[in-house]
């Protein structure tokens, strides 16, 4: 430990020496130090790490496939319609391109960060996984799903995740054990969770309606919103909202997510220990 | 110090739990500040238990994977007419068990009844323990008084798997006679009206001097209750939304529990106002996308209507029960009103009508149960022997005669320990051999009785009808097993059999799913630790994040500053990876060098 030159010796004393003693001088990280499972754990696996700022690396990506898909003649991504719509296209992610280009993070982003809860950024963990990027480049043979499968990898790729299971999905539908469309989704759904979980924070909080009851019907929401907005009383917890929503975890994040962003809902604090 | 017990009122539809404070018994309030718990247990799709009002909050989203009013299948074997009858009304899956019993299948696993009632008796086993700050072993539960042994028995043996020792079983109306007659010396005939959320149960009772309670008669409807009350409303919703947009609410799983939701709200409403308004925004998307509500005025008078016939059916079961008393109305000296459903104004008044008095106000209808209870087994580890209820036989015992009839050896309510004898003979010429079956029930007709067991005595001499005479002996010891011998008396040729209640589980399997249990609590203890442990690091990293920028401009570019903040920094990354991993040890840990990075960091600004 360095001593502290510039600043009078009493401070010193205030310091708790003891809180530097670390028996192995090393303080455990999950994640780190590991060999990652590329087979069972997409989100362990570092594949790209981009430089720039989560949302920006999601503008970026999505903006060069746009591009690509408008070179190619293929319609812009918000008015293709896509083979057939599944319940999950109701819920496009809102608005996940919080900072506008080239805005500037501040000190309190920052921090921010620092305090969020530190599982893997699906953005950068939940790239393209090796082993599908392998896939890839095997030979085969021309299939009508082909061109849906095709596209779902480069949503992949891209880091549309969303986009990706609505792909993977309406695969599943004509082909239920398609065996990379399920590897996709499950894939997907988890990115999704962690992403829509980051940004929540920590889902033990309580959940609370934000505007006043006389004014929810002018909401515009549809009736699944309704009716989470309809299991909110205040002490229940995102995690016992999900748990008594009776729609698949990712829906019912997604629907948690949209409120709170819309500030339909407001979140307490954790309240773990009822 | 005498060990508390606690009192459990195990209901159909919600459970109560209490204690005895002092010289007075209090009901205890869940987490949620609720006395009362529902008796519902779920398991998620992510194969979470849930018990209580989360399960009940889910209920019709997750109807398959969601068991209810279990306690009407409890003991119950599998060709029952009430097992019958659930098969075709409950959501979940009902499955035949290994014994002619019954099992309730949740996702991919199944359970036996008591298994689920256990996890109820669990759940308010914790409620206790986290009340009291102390272990709880010790339970004395009720049960509706005409539960036979074997039911009984499966009460207990839920009991047994949520680790308590049910020290004594007791009616229902029993014990609500019980909390109604605390510290008052009373002699005289009640009426117990308990109409909760799913069954309706009248019974009479002479309460004599010294702790003397004695159930006269007891009737009801098993399927009978508040939530029969709940279904009109929703019948009345469903209809006026259908006439108005031409949709059945009753299509949509989610439209359903909140229109289940909302009418039962409703209703608990209409007690203490005239009319109240139900407003259920977005309760359905048309084809067009477009989000309808559903909002509608009910008036108390318009559910009285709705469930008129309701009402008047449970003053039919009360003239029954009296008929079965053989009492005429104006002997009954008091009406204790029990469960929820007393609190509407139109029951009320019904049985004022019907019983020509007014019931009585001294009594909390939802924990009067669970305050006799808790009486009781205070009673019973202080010794109060005046306050200790008499065990007796619920129903009649005897055997099958010739014709199909049931002859009674052992009445209803005879005090255990017991023993009678009856002497019956042959009923056909040279018959030598008789089949003993050994029944329980109060029916003449022996099929509408339970058999208990049967056994054959042989070698009897040939002789004319009636010739024969076979001595049948009825025991009962103080642990309410039931002996039954035959004995020839002319040739002494005996044959005996041994009749113990079960609750359709072997000792093996009990044993085998208490320590489940038991690994089930310790795993929900140890999530609550770490829950508690997660909240305390979550405020000290807010804490300690809050100091950095003030801290960072103390300690400057010094070196002992960049250590030390970049120790914090790891520290707290530390302490998140604690979390994400579920580590309680690790971030037990965590929060120690947190709390020290804390004071550290407050003396460092404090100081500036």
């Amino acid at each position: 430990m360095g001593t502290d030159s510039g600043k009078p010796k009493h401070e010193m004393d205030l310091i708790d020496l003891a809180w530097d003693d670390d028996a192995s001088g090393e303080i455990p990280i999950a994640g780190l130090n590991q060999v990652p499972d590329l087979e069972t754990n997409a989100f362990d696996r570092v594949t790209a790490i981009p430089e720039e700022p989560t949302a920006d690396y999601v503008k970026h990506a999505m903006a060069q496939v746009d591009e690509k898909e408008e070179r190619s003649g293929v319609q812009p991504r918000e008015d293709r319609p896509t083979n057939k719509p599944s319940p999950a296209s109701e819920f496009e992610i809102p608005n996940l391109e919080l900072d506008e280009p080239g805005e500037r993070h501040t000190e309190d982003d920052l921090r921010l960060d620092l305090s969020s809860p530190k599982s893997p950024d699906p953005m950068q963990l939940g790239g393209p996984p090796s082993s599908l990027e392998l896939d890839l480049e095997t030979p085969m043979a021309p299939e009508v799903g082909e061109p849906a499968e095709a596209k779902m990898r480069d949503r992949y790729a891209a880091g549309d995740f969303t986009g990706a299971l609505v792909l993977a999905e309406s695969i599943l539908e004509s082909n239920p054990s398609h065996p990379d469309a399920l590897r996709f989704a499950e894939s997907c759904r988890d990115v999704l969770l962690q992403m829509y979980s980051a940004r929540l924070g920590s889902l033990d909080r309580p959940v609370y309606v934000a505007v006043p009851p006389d004014q929810v019907r002018w909401l515009s929401l549809d009736h699944r919103a309704g009716f989470l907005l309809s299991l909110v009383d205040g002490s229940s917890t995102i995690e016992e909202l999900l748990d008594i929503s009776g729609m698949p975890r990712l829906d019912a994040l997604r629907i948690v997510f949209t409120l709170f962003e819309q500030q339909v809902i407001g979140l307490g604090t954790d309240v773990t220990t009822r | 110090m005498t060990e508390k017990v606690i009192g459990i009122d195990l209901g159909t539809t919600n459970s109560c739990v209490a204690v005895m404070e002092g010289d007075a018994p209090v009901v205890i309030p869940n987490r949620g500040g609720y006395k009362t718990t529902p008796s519902i247990v779920a398991v998620t799709e992510a194969g979470k238990r849930l018990v209580g009002h989360i399960a009940k909050r889910q209920a019709i989203t997750n109807a398959e994977n969601t068991v209810y009013a279990a306690k009407r299948l409890i003991g119950r074997k599998w060709n029952s007419p009430q097992v019958k009858n659930a098969l075709m009304t409950s959501s979940y899956s009902i499955v035949e068990g290994p014994h002619a019993d019954v099992r309730i299948k949740l996702r991919d696993k199944t359970y036996s009844v008591p298994e689920v009632s256990s996890m109820i008796l669990q759940e308010m086993r914790v409620i206790a323990e986290d009340y009291l700050g102390h272990p709880v072993s010790k339970a004395v539960v009720t049960v509706p008084a005409y539960f036979n042994d074997n039911q009984r028995q499966a009460t207990k043996d839920a009991g047994a798997i949520a680790g308590l020792d049910v020290i004594r079983i007791i009616n229902e109306p029993t014990a609500a006679s019980l909390a109604y007659g605390f510290g008052k010396d009373l002699d005289r005939t009640v009426a117990v009206y308990d109409l909760g959320g799913g069954t309706f149960d009248i019974s009479i009772l002479e309460i004599g001097a010294h702790g003397v309670f004695k159930v006269v008669s007891t009737t009801g409807d098993t399927f009978l209750g508040g939530e029969d009350f709940d279904a009109r409303i929703i019948d009345w919703l469903v209809e006026s939304f259908k006439e108005e947009h031409e949709i059945d609410l009753r299509q949509d799983r989610m439209a359903l529990q909140r229109l289940r939701d909302a009418a039962e709200k409703a209703k608990c409403e209409l007690s203490s106002v005239k009319e109240t308004e139900i407003n259920l925004p977005f309760i359905i998307s048309t084809g067009r996308n477009e989000a309808l509500h559903l909002q509608r005025t009910l008036t108390r008078q318009t559910l009285e209507g709705l469930t008129e016939d309701l009402t008047e059916r449970t003053v039919d079961i009360c003239k029954q029960a009296l008929d079965d008393a053989k009492l005429g109305v104006d002997e009954v000296e008091d009406v204790i009103l029990v469960g929820g459903m007393t609190r509407m104004p139109a029951i009320q008044k019904a049985v004022t009508d019907f019983f020509g008095r007014e019931p009585s106000k001294s009594v909390h209808p939802d924990e009067v149960v669970a305050l006799g209870a808790a009486i009781q087994g205070a009673a019973l580890v202080e010794d109060k022997h005046e306050m200790i209820l008499l065990d007796v036989t619920p129903h009649a015992l005897g055997i099958m005669t010739f014709g199909s009839y049931f002859e009674e050896l052992i009445p209803q309510n005879t005090t255990v320990p017991t023993s009678r004898t009856k002497v019956f003979t042959t009923s056909r010429d040279n018959q030598t051999a008789v089949k003993i079956l050994v029944m329980q029930g109060e029916s003449k007709k022996a099929d509408e009785n339970e058999l208990l067991g049967e056994f054959i005595l042989t070698g009897l001499r040939r002789a004319p009808k009636g010739h024969v005479e076979i001595e049948v002996t009825f025991e009962i010891n103080t642990d309410g097993i039931v002996s039954v011998h035959a004995k020839d008396l002319e040739t002494g040729q005996a044959q005996s059999i041994q009749v113990t209640a079960t609750s359709g589980l072997t000792q093996d399997e009990i044993k085998s799913i208490m320590e489940n249990a038991k690994d089930y609590m310790v795993e929900r203890r140890h999530d609550e630790e770490f829950e508690g442990l997660k909240q305390q690091a979550e405020t000290l990293i807010a804490e300690v994040e809050r100091l950095f920028p003030d801290v960072e401009r103390v300690v400057g570019g010094a070196d002992f500053g960049r250590d030390a903040m970049s120790k914090a920094k790891r520290i707290v990354e530390a302490t998140q990876a604690a979390i994400a991993k579920s580590d309680t040890a690790g971030l037990k840990e965590q929060v120690e060098q947190l709390q020290r990075t804390e004071r550290m960091f407050k003396g460092v600004v404090a100081r500036s």
